[in-house]
Parts: C-alpha cells; structure tokens; sequence
C-alpha cells in the first residue's frame, strides 16, 4: 500500500479541507490501513484539542465593573486641559499675533494694496476718464524726464489692463509740453486736481453738436457816393 | 484588610456613579460600551495574554473610540472599528514591552506516556496553543481569534473584519493546518503515537 501519498491528505482530511474526491480515496485507504487510520485519528484528536484551546483563550471574562472604570476615565480626560502647559505660550502667542494683524489691516484694507497713487486702478481711471481727446503724449521726446517717464509707463502698464480688461490709448505731447503734462498726471494721480473738472460737460458738447450754426450775412461797406462809376470817366 | 477592601470598593462603586451621561450621544456611547467591551477586552487578552495589559487596552480602546464617536453611531461599523484599534494598540503594547515568553515542557516526566486526548486536555498543550498562535501572521492570528468567540459565526467575523465569508473561511483553514503542522510533534510522542 503507498501511506506516504496519503500521508500529505491527513492535515487537510482532519480540518475538513481534502476535495470530495480525495476524501474519498483517503476513507476507502484507511478501512484498509491500521496506520493510517491510527494517524488520522491523531490529527482529528489534534485539532479538536486546538479548537478545544482557542475556545478557552478566546472566552476570558470581563474584569467586573470594567465599564464603570472605562467611564471614569472618560469623565478624567474630559475634565483635562485639552492643552498641555507648556503648550500655551506658543500657542496665545500665535493668536495674539494674528489678533494684530487683524487690528491693523482689518478696518483698512486698502493697507495691503499699497498707497492710492500705485494703485493701477486708479491710475487706469484717472487715464481713461481724464484723459482730454486728441492729446498726445510720446514719451521718446523727452529726456530729462527719464524718471518720470519710467514710472508713467510702468503705471500705463499696470492700467492697461484695467478694471474692464480693454486697453487704454498712449498719449502724445509735444517735447516742450512735456514736463507741465508730467505734473499735471501726477496732480490728477495723487489726488490734488480732479481730472473730471478739467473736461467739457458732455451735455453741453451734445447740445453743442445739435444747435444750428447760425449764418450771419456779410456786411459790406457802402462804397463813397461821391465815387463816379467807372464809365462816366472815360467821357461817354 | 477584609473592611479596607470593602471601603475601596465602595469609593469606587460611588466614583463610577457620579459619571453622568446626560446627552444623546453619550448615552448611545454608553450603549455601544455595554455591547462591546467584552469583545474588546478579548481581542486585547488574545494578544497580550495578561488581564491587567489588557484592561488598560481596553480602556485606552474605548477612550479613543469616544473622540470619534460622531462618526461611529452606527453599532456594526463601531464594533468593527474598535476591534481593529484595539488589535492595533495591543500589537504595539506587546511589542512595546519585548517579551518573549518562553516555555519548556516539564523535564523528567516519570510513567507512562499519555494518550492523545490526555495531552490535548492539559495545561501545557494549552500554552503550546496559544505560543503557537502568537506566531501566526496578524491576518490569520485575528481572524482565528474573532472566530473563536463564543456567539461569533463567520458572518459576524466577516462583518468585524470587513472582508467576505469565504476569505474567512480560507483565513481559517489556513490558521488551522499551520498550527496543526507546528503542534504535531506533541501528538508524536504520545502512547499512540
């Protein structure tokens, strides 16, 4: 009889693992086998014995009063400071330093944003709405005003892509208009001077354009009564 | 020593009664603490094989099961939450402490050899279980573990686990034949071995 092919089945019989097939095979073989059946029965009474064990560890009891004790516990660690002590320094440090912040640049803040005058908005604002028509300003014809000009292109820059996303029209002035437009850009920039002042009411221009022009007729200097027509000279 | 035990007792009982929970929440808390903890102490005894080890898991468990409690009203998704972190704090508890137990079968064992079932019944062959458990992987260790609870069939264990019946039942079969394979040199050297 070949036992050493059955042997490898006996674990797998004895846990209720072997295919039906085998099962089967191994039953008729140890009807007939004393050893076989003797090893069988070893492994069945193992593994009751292992069953028997993880049962017993398994199903320990409870300590009495367990979740009495767990509940104390509970109550202890909500009475606790959610913060250790050493934790606190950094910790009111960290709010008093935003409570700052929020102190400084809450009720203002346009303090982020930087001082009016280099704000693009309200220089965009200042260009598109002040800027009278048919003024010219080319900032190549001026050279001692390199400063000024430096930084009344970068403001045009930053204007030109204004509030409304459209481009804002250069301005060209001639070269010795130059300087007194530089200041009057900055008047308006800053504040000093309302560019809206400085433009015609559009209701009078519109009122303007309907009125009829008025043709007078063109008075002509009587001529000298005296004066003799020019046929009577020649004697006729 | 009789009357001092009893005045602890009493200080206690009183200490545990002034705890209120006087909430919906916390009542629910208290409903899923009185299910669970004899789940929750077992699963931590299975590890560390020591009481007082495992009461402090437990607690420590069920402390940390409380902060989380908003999201774990539901009783089947609580047990299977607190199964899993008291596996895990018990794991780092036993690892945290180092011990490796050591046992020796008793030396100079006089008359005759035992039958099988008497070494299957004994004490020793108790220990040998249970170190031969403590060497499976977690996997198949944990599985083995929840089955092994009374009250627990593989549906309850599938739930617990978060896994299919079938893989529990492979889990098992696979526990199974390798605690059999390492435990088989005891069954040979009994009377009919």
């Amino acid at each position: 009889m070949d036992c050493k092919r059955y042997e490898k089945w006996l674990t797998n019989a004895a846990i209720e693992a072997l295919d039906p097939q085998r099962q089967r095979e191994l039953e008729a073989h140890v009807t007939v086998c004393r050893k076989c059946r003797a090893q069988l029965e070893r492994e069945r009474t193992l593994l009751r014995g292992i069953d028997s064990a993880l049962v017993q560890s398994a199903n320990v009891e409870l300590p009495a009063r367990f979740a009495g004790r767990v509940k104390v516990r509970l109550a202890e660690e909500r009475a606790a400071p959610w913060l250790p002590a050493h934790a606190w320094v950094p910790v009111t440090a960290g709010a008093l330093a935003l409570a700052l912040l929020l102190a400084w640049f809450g009720p203002h803040p346009a303090r982020l944003r930087g001082p009016a005058s280099k704000r693009p908005e309200a220089r965009e604002m200042a260009l598109v709405k002040n800027q009278p028509p048919g003024v010219r300003v080319q900032k190549s014809e001026v050279r001692n005003q390199k400063s000024e000009v430096e930084r009344l292109h970068a403001g045009m820059r930053s204007a030109h892509h204004g509030q409304h996303g459209h481009a804002v029209p250069k301005v060209l002035v001639d070269k010795n208009q130059w300087a007194a437009v530089v200041q009057l850009y900055n008047a308006i920039w800053s504040g000093r001077v309302d560019g809206a002042s400085l433009l015609a009411k559009p209701d009078d221009d519109a009122s303007a354009a309907l009125k009829p022009m008025e043709i007078k007729p063109l008075e002509v200097t009587k001529l000298d009564a005296e004066l003799r027509p020019l046929d009577q000279e020649s004697g006729q | 020593m009789l009357v001092e035990l009893q005045v602890d007792m009493l200080v206690e009982t009183l200490a545990e009664a002034a705890v209120i929970f006087d909430s919906s929440i916390e009542r629910d808390f208290e409903q899923r603490l009185a299910d669970s903890s004899r789940l929750v102490f077992r699963v931590a005894f299975g590890v560390l094989r020591n009481a007082a080890d495992a009461e402090d898991v437990a607690q420590e468990a069920f402390v940390k099961a409380y902060r989380h409690f908003h999201r774990l009203r539901e009783p089947l998704r609580f047990r299977a939450w607190i199964v899993r972190v008291t596996w895990r704090l018990a794991m780092d508890r036993l690892r945290a402490r180092g011990r490796r137990e050591r046992y020796e079968l008793e030396a100079g064992r006089t008359g005759p050899a035992p039958t099988a079932e008497e070494v299957a019944t004994s004490r020793e062959f108790q220990k040998h279980v249970e170190r031969a458990i403590d060497n499976l992987p977690e996997k198949l260790r944990l599985t083995l573990l929840l089955a092994a609870i009374e009250g627990h069939d593989m549906a309850e264990t599938a739930a617990l686990l978060g896994v299919p019946e079938g893989t529990v039942r492979s889990r098992l079969h696979l526990a199974r034949k390798r605690l059999a394979k390492r435990l088989k040199w005891i069954a040979s050297g009994t009377k009919n071995g």
